[in-house]
């Protein structure tokens, strides 16, 4: 058994409303995520997923419970956390280099050495033609894929994946899909994907968690037992595949009102 | 946006495909240059004649205007005139003067106001006053309080920039893409780097244009509070020209003002073309504003 990256002990999370009012997010979660794990959590809006993720990230404090990342209570952003969301949110003015080179510009890496990793993690993209072009010059797809070679400066023990494939195209989706499983899958580190999308989470994860409406609680979680590695578009039509989502699904509509 | 995910063919084409190309309405945009340019002179030479015969054919009285001629003329027999160079000199400066100081207490001020919104809660009656007061009519008390000099223009102008700033500037510190400040948090940076690498860059460049649009006023207020009495300056030379009905120096004053207004506007309007090169709809042949 790999050790334990991440573990939610009895978490709970209230927060106020835009009337004051408290609202129960997250209801007495407990879930353990070994390492290297690819995690998915699925369920209806509002059931308090991106909320986890929020938690992991050390955005916001459980209200109850903790919250233990490689071994620590989270009680604040780490730089060893990758965070993506649906907008690839580059920063605009900068290149594509330049947005690769922002977390170890953080961290304070010299000049000559972000550059030649932006580089070489752009080219691993496949953007090694880009390098230069400004967000606005580049497609929502490609964006998406910068915004993974940033991810993968961080070099991230804990990847946090908030929807990042959703606000793409069909077509576009699958690409990126297989980009990221094709860069993820050696590099040992864990993932925690939250998304609506019930094919994408069993196409992608080692495991899918199903969460109920608010107030969030884990209603199903099945290990998807699928080989390695894999391409997305290759398993669209395997039996297996399908049989996992159908079951899934049985579970997620109870809760989709 | 749309038109290039459209256009995404398979998964392995894709990433060669995806690259967008000017479309072609920008190639037409381009294809009317000079087309365009030559209506823009023929338009110069159109209103320069309407101004011609207005004077010739007596429209306005003649002793209250000048012809092109006159002004032209005027020019001529001034350009190497050392004190329209000074005075040049003089309102240029009061005008710059202002509008960096102007500017950078708009800036400083705005995003300290977004920051800290209790402050802004308790200030923003003053600040409105003061906005909405006539800052103008302030001159004559400006040059009574600092003097016939430059400073009482400096203040003038710098007063008038700063409102222009200000007010965009909080409003934009309020609308950072939270993504962005969420990416940022997530990575580890610190307070300073929200403030330099996220904050900033947007906050400019929302509120580029206001700068922008601050440096022409600057030279006005510089100007206007001339007009009021001073030492040296392009308004002073227009009002003692006017006063002693000398037209053609006084139409000559204009043009002068007029024309440094649309250079510092278009070196402005450059580096902001160069710093802006980013943006999808780029900031070229925008409305020049005065």
């Amino acid at each position: 058994m790999a050790e334990v990256a991440v573990a939610l002990s009895d978490v709970t999370l209230i927060f106020s409303d835009a009337n004051g009012d408290p609202v129960l997010a997250v209801d007495d979660v407990s879930l353990e995520v070994p390492q290297g794990q690819f995690l998915a959590i699925v369920g209806p809006s509002g059931c308090g997923k991106t909320t986890i993720l929020n938690m992991l990230s050390g955005l916001i404090n459980s209200t109850l419970g903790t919250v233990v990342k490689n071994g620590e209570v989270v009680t604040g952003p780490s730089m060893d956390v990758g965070y993506m969301l649906a907008r690839s949110a580059l920063f605009p003015w900068r290149s594509a280099r330049r947005n690769v080179e922002m977390p170890m510009e953080i961290r304070g890496v010299g000049k000559a050495e972000r550059r030649r990793r932006a580089d070489e993690l752009l080219d691993m993209v496949k953007l090694g033609d880009f390098k230069t072009k400004f967000p606005s010059q580049l497609s929502q797809g490609m964006r998406q894929r910068v915004a993974i070679a940033r991810t993968l400066a961080i070099e991230p023990k804990l990847w946090l994946l908030d929807e990042p494939f959703s606000a793409l195209d069909a077509q576009t989706r699958i690409t990126v899909q297989n980009e990221f499983l094709r860069l993820w899958e050696n590099t040992g580190s864990t993932v925690i994907l939250v998304t609506h999308d019930l094919s994408e989470a069993v196409l992608l994860a080692d495991r899918v968690i199903v969460m109920t409406a608010r107030p969030g609680k884990i209603k199903l979680d099945q290990v998807i037992d699928i080989p390695r590695p894999r391409r997305v578009d290759d398993l669209l039509d395997n039996e297996h595949f399908m049989q996992l989502e159908a079951r899934i699904w049985k579970e997620l509509r109870d809760e989709l009102v | 946006m749309n038109s290039s995910e459209n256009r995404e063919k398979t998964p392995g084409q894709k990433i060669i495909d995806d690259y967008r190309p000017p479309s072609s309405r920008q190639k037409a945009i381009k294809s009317l240059r000079i087309p365009i340019q030559i209506g823009k002179l023929l338009v110069i030479i159109f209103a320069i004649l309407v101004w011609h015969f207005i004077y010739k054919w007596n429209v306005i009285n003649k002793a209250f205007i000048a012809s092109p001629k006159q002004t032209l003329d005027w020019f001529g027999s001034n350009w190497d005139n050392g004190e329209v160079w000074r005075d040049l000199k003089v309102t240029l400066r009061e005008a710059l003067l202002g509008w960096i100081i102007g500017s950078t207490g708009g800036l400083l001020t705005g995003l300290l106001m977004a920051r800290f919104k209790l402050l802004w809660d308790v200030t923003s009656p003053v600040f409105t006053f003061l906005n909405a007061a006539p800052r103008t009519a302030f001159a004559p008390i400006l040059i009574l309080i600092f003097g016939l000099a430059e400073t009482s223009k400096v203040v003038l102008a710098a007063s008038i920039v700063f409102f222009i700033v200000m007010v965009p500037t909080r409003a934009a510190a309020g609308m950072v893409d939270p993504d962005l400040e969420t990416v940022m948090t997530t990575m580890g940076g610190r307070e300073r780097d929200r403030f330099f690498k996220v904050i900033l860059p947007s906050v400019l460049t929302s509120v580029f244009g206001a700068i922008r649009l601050g440096s022409v006023w600057a030279l006005l207020g510089a100007t206007f509070a001339e007009l009021f009495g001073a030492k040296y300056g392009l308004g002073l030379r227009y009002i003692a020209a006017t006063n002693i009905l000398n037209m053609p120096e006084a139409f000559g004053v204009i043009f002068i003002i007029a024309l440094l207004a649309i250079g510092i506007n278009g070196a402005i309007g450059l580096l902001e073309r160069r710093l802006m090169r980013w943006q999808a709809t780029s900031t070229k042949g925008s409305v020049m504003v005065v």
